[in-house]
């Protein structure tokens, strides 16, 4: 096992592992995107207090949260054609995704929602707004803002968890490097062209996660106010003091 | 005087404690109702019935609204009660002015400028015209209260309720506040006041309100009132106020 740049780049730049990354891209956004949506219905019918919608949202996220992802992966790709459910490998994996993420989504923007003060809702009652009215209006925006760290270290995770779906043989990443490896014995450049493919998603992820939260953060809340003095330099480093 | 509100037997229980017990009450177009009375002794919970927030277990609250001769646009309907709560419930991802127009545009549906419009007229006739596109967490207690307040006039409503409006204010910006209050107490609004303020109370109030375990002890006009209540109650209710004033004096 031997390391050569020549072949680390050889990989690193070819059409395959560039196909291969593009797809772990949209099917991350993608999933990621049905995922809160259907996070924000649960999340949202879970608040409006009716019991049935309560019973409804305790079994999907229990149900879903509780079992693998990976059998879900699975069952949706084989067991339901049995049912007469047809679904195409990238079918299949859009929908395990969106609904095993979905539940987790669903956990955090209730978190998101449960957080904003009681006494907000009762503001927006008084002025006559209706129950979905004030959710769509005033509550989600605020709950989403709140949870955008938690929804971006999600979609960070997402990243990773798409490479499951290499098991109902979609071409994501880490199936086309599992073929490459496969094919040449040369395990350790190609699973490190992989984990820089990785990497680099998940980096650049993180800087955009950034540029979100700062492009939505409220003037005057505490998130703003801590960065208006920034500690610089290395005492801020070595500081154990902390800041306000 | 035609009441704007009539409140009759109204009863409501948290478990084992009784919040209201059978309080009725009325209110005269352009009267000013001052609630007092100690914490706990059900002021909150007769304005949050009457605002719909919470439901009765008994009794009725009946909002007699006015008939508007098309002086209104034809989409806005005046909403029957404004609320001031202690604690403001903004919505701190909004300025100022969304505040207030808020409800104007989703409730009543008007256009998006002539929302803005009302609001700004509003945030005007609190002083907050120029803090217009100020966030909540930008403003001081006592100019989000007056938001506060501007968000709830800027819906026409027939009543005004305030909850211990200064109650979370600092000493200095709460004189701001009730200024405001008693300015729109002046335009002839009518209103309901629950506050810990006394001298506010004799000031602004046509009567005034006392009540202790969930029932209304006495109700009298605020002059009779200040100079000597009826009820035992009331007298120690007033002794210990002017305890506490003599002590800063």
């Amino acid at each position: 096992m031997t390391w050569t740049w020549n072949l680390f780049w050889h990989y690193a730049t070819s059409s395959q592992f560039a196909q291969g990354a593009f797809t772990t891209v949209w099917l991350t956004f993608a999933s990621m995107g049905g995922a809160i949506v259907i996070g924000l219905v649960f999340a949202s019918l879970h608040e409006a207090g009716n019991p049935l919608f309560r019973i409804l949202y305790f079994t999907y996220t229990t149900l879903i949260r509780g079992t693998p992802l990976l059998l879900q992966l699975v069952f949706v790709y084989t067991v339901l054609p049995l049912a007469g459910i047809r679904l195409s490998v990238t079918e299949a994996a859009l929908l395990a995704l969106c609904v095993n993420e979905g539940a987790y989504e669903a956990e955090v923007i209730r978190a998101g929602l449960e957080s904003i003060p009681v006494g907000q809702r009762e503001a927006a009652r008084v002025t006559g707004f209706t129950y979905w009215q004030a959710m769509i209006v005033l509550l989600v925006p605020q709950a989403l803002r709140l949870v955008i760290p938690t929804i971006g270290n999600q979609i960070n995770g997402m990243f990773k968890y798409t490479s499951l779906v290499s098991i109902i043989s979609m071409s994501e990443l880490f199936r086309v490097t599992q073929e490459a490896a496969d094919a040449t014995f040369q395990f350790l450049v190609i699973y490190s062209v992989a984990a820089a493919y990785y990497l680099a998603m998940t980096g650049l992820w993180t800087l955009i996660q950034f540029l979100i939260e700062r492009a939505v953060r409220v003037p005057g809340t505490q998130a703003a106010r801590s960065k208006r003095r920034p500690r610089m330099g290395w005492s801020a480093v070595f500081s154990l003091k902390g800041s306000w | 005087m035609e009441p704007v509100l009539t409140v009759r037997n109204l009863c409501r229980r948290f478990g084992e404690n009784v919040a209201l017990n059978d309080v009725s009450l009325e209110v005269g177009r352009g009267e000013v109702i001052v609630l007092i009375g100690s914490s706990g002794s059900g002021k909150s919970t007769l304005l949050r019935c009457v605002a719909g927030l919470e439901a009765p277990d008994s009794g009725t609250v009946q909002i007699r609204r006015q008939q508007h001769h098309g002086d209104t646009p034809r989409q806005r309907k005046p909403m029957p009660v404004g609320m001031v709560f202690q604690s403001f419930n903004l919505y701190p991802h909004i300025n100022a002015v969304r505040n207030v127009a808020t409800a104007l545009r989703h409730v009543q549906r008007l256009p998006s400028a002539e929302a803005t419009r009302i609001a700004v007229q509003a945030l005007d006739s609190v002083g907050l015209g120029r803090f217009a596109h100020r966030y909540p967490g930008e403003l001081s207690g006592g100019q989000q209260q007056r938001v506060a307040i501007a968000r709830a006039l800027a819906l026409a409503p027939e009543l005004m309720l305030f909850d211990e409006p200064t109650s979370a204010l600092d000493p200095e910006t709460v004189g701001d506040v009730l200024a405001v209050i008693k300015d729109i107490a002046e335009r002839g609004m009518t209103m309901l006041i629950a506050t810990h303020e006394m001298a506010f109370a004799r000031d602004v109030g046509d009567q005034v309100v006392l009540m202790d375990h969930g029932q209304i002890h006495e109700r009298a006009h605020c002059a009779e009132f200040f100079a000597g209540p009826v009820t035992a109650r009331g007298r120690e209710f007033l002794r210990r106020f002017n305890r506490e004033v003599n002590y800063l004096d």
